[in-house]
């Protein structure tokens, strides 16, 4: 069963081109992604019914944020492997809740290369 | 920190003549006049093109080293200004034959302390706008870098033309970067440290990390004072980054055989503590000179930011900072910072 990489951001080009350049780098890996302004229910609600093997989410997303579409993930899979993709600094508020409720997250600032995502996320050479 | 009440400003003066000595008296320039054995003066704006400017727009500092005189101040003063002495600190500065005085005034006049209070506002509200155009903008950028980096698996070429897209979207990441460093790290808002210490360990980081593009700081004289066990009430964070933007503006200036960059006290008391930092390198140009605090206000190819945000750190911290610099001489930083109790 092909593995899959969940890629929520609310910057609609972002989403796309990171959803492009995995799909080409890694043809076997399953990719999904959310953009829109909602895109944090949308995928709580993908969540629903599926399961990520890894993620890359934006922090700051209206309503369902980062860190809720984090403990979705979790619930079912807790082996999953996730990293943070943020235009937040480290005073943030959004980033300290982040880091309370889980101090081992992975956060990475954009802007980050595809490089730095894949090592993160532990995905090896394409 | 000093704590202004409504009323009362501190006002800056250095002079550069050494004949004043118990009492302080400008009146012979018309450019201020002031008397520290009295409890009243006058505060008066009136002459030629350093009036017009200080009158006219917020006077971060000015050199006006053809008049022998210069003032920081934050505040615009468009008429003369009349208020009561609360204390006058003086320090001087070994490489002029003067001055420095700082005059806390109680002004009976409500507006000048009321600009204290804008300026402060405008400095919040500038981290705000920096803060959010930080964050809007990085996730565009990063579409963009991403983009790029498809093209360049796409195309499985690294050509010139994506080497130098890659090398312009770094450097509006360093811009943003840089603008960053205006919001202070709340985790590392709470560390101090002894204030040697901070200047050595920065400049071991600049030396090494100018190395490469300045093989300048070989040969270069680094002499810095004995400062003791004096801490800044000035977090070690912020305090690194102002003496990382210092120091390297420092050593981007020297253009000398015998280069040399010292960090000297100049003064201390009971809560505060001055010191400058020389380099005896290629000076700011006069003409960006009053102007050197003004964000993107820059003569290299840097973001012109670096003094920006050390006036930031430094004047919400409740000291001052002050340049003085001649071209193809010297430049001088002039720092004032409240000493941490127990420090």
């Amino acid at each position: 069963m092909p593995k899959t990489i969940l890629i929520v951001d609310d910057n609609d080009s972002t989403s796309s081109v990171l959803n492009t350049i995995f799909s080409i780098l890694y043809p076997d890996l399953n990719v999904v992604s959310f953009s829109t302004k909602t895109a944090g229910s949308l995928a709580v609600e993908w969540l629903k019914s599926n399961t990520t093997d890894y993620a890359i989410l934006d922090v700051a997303i209206n309503g369902v944020n980062g860190l809720d579409i984090y403990k979705t993930i979790l619930s079912d899979n807790c082996d999953a492997k996730v990293i943070f993709l943020t235009g937040c600094h480290d005073g943030d508020l959004r980033i300290k809740k982040l880091k309370e409720f889980d101090s081992s997250v992975v956060i990475i600032r954009k802007v980050a290369s595809i490089k730095t995502m894949v090592s993160a996320l532990g995905l090896g050479d394409a | 920190m000093l704590n202004h009440s409504l009323n009362e400003i501190p006002i800056q003066i250095i002079y550069f003549d050494n004949k004043l000595d118990s009492k302080i008296i400008f009146s012979s320039v018309n450019f201020l006049n002031i008397s520290a054995n009295c409890d009243s003066f006058i505060l008066g704006m009136c002459k030629d093109d350093i009036c017009t400017k200080v009158s006219t727009e917020k006077c971060v500092a000015k050199s006006v080293l053809d008049t022998g005189f210069m003032i920081e101040s934050s505040h615009i003063f468009t008429e003369p200004l009349t208020g009561i002495i609360r204390t006058v600190r003086r320090f001087g500065f070994p490489s002029f034959d003067g001055g420095c005085y700082e005059i806390r005034i109680e002004t009976k006049d409500p507006d000048v302390a009321k600009n204290t209070i804008i300026e402060k506002n405008m400095q919040d509200n500038f981290r705000l706008i920096a803060s959010g155009i930080n964050h809007e903008v990085r996730s565009p950028l990063q579409a963009l870098y991403a983009y790029l980096e498809m093209l360049e698996i796409l195309h499985n070429d690294k050509n010139d033309i994506f080497v130098s897209m890659r090398l312009e979207l770094e450097k509006i990441v360093g811009i943003l970067d840089s603008l960053g460093k205006f919001n202070r790290n709340d985790k590392s808002v709470s560390e101090y440290d002894v204030f040697s210490k901070i200047i050595e360990d920065t400049w071991k980081t600049v030396y090494i990390t100018l190395l490469p593009s300045h093989p300048i700081v070989l040969d270069l004289d680094f002499i810095v004072d004995d400062f003791g066990d004096i801490v800044a009430n000035i977090p070690k964070a912020e305090l690194q980054q102002i003496f990382t933007n210092i120091l390297r503006n420092s050593v981007e200036a020297l253009n000398k055989k015998r280069s040399e960059i010292s960090v000297k006290l100049v003064s201390k008391n009971e809560e505060f503590f001055s010191f400058l930092v020389r380099d005896n390198g290629s000076g700011i140009p006069n003409q960006i000179l009053t102007d050197i605090f003004i964000p993107f206000v820059t003569s290299k190819n840097g973001m012109g930011l670096g003094l920006t945000i050390c006036r930031y750190f430094i004047l919400s911290r409740g000291g001052t900072i002050f340049v003085l610099s001649e071209e193809d001489e010297f430049t001088e930083i002039i720092i004032s910072l409240p000493i941490r109790n127990g420090g």
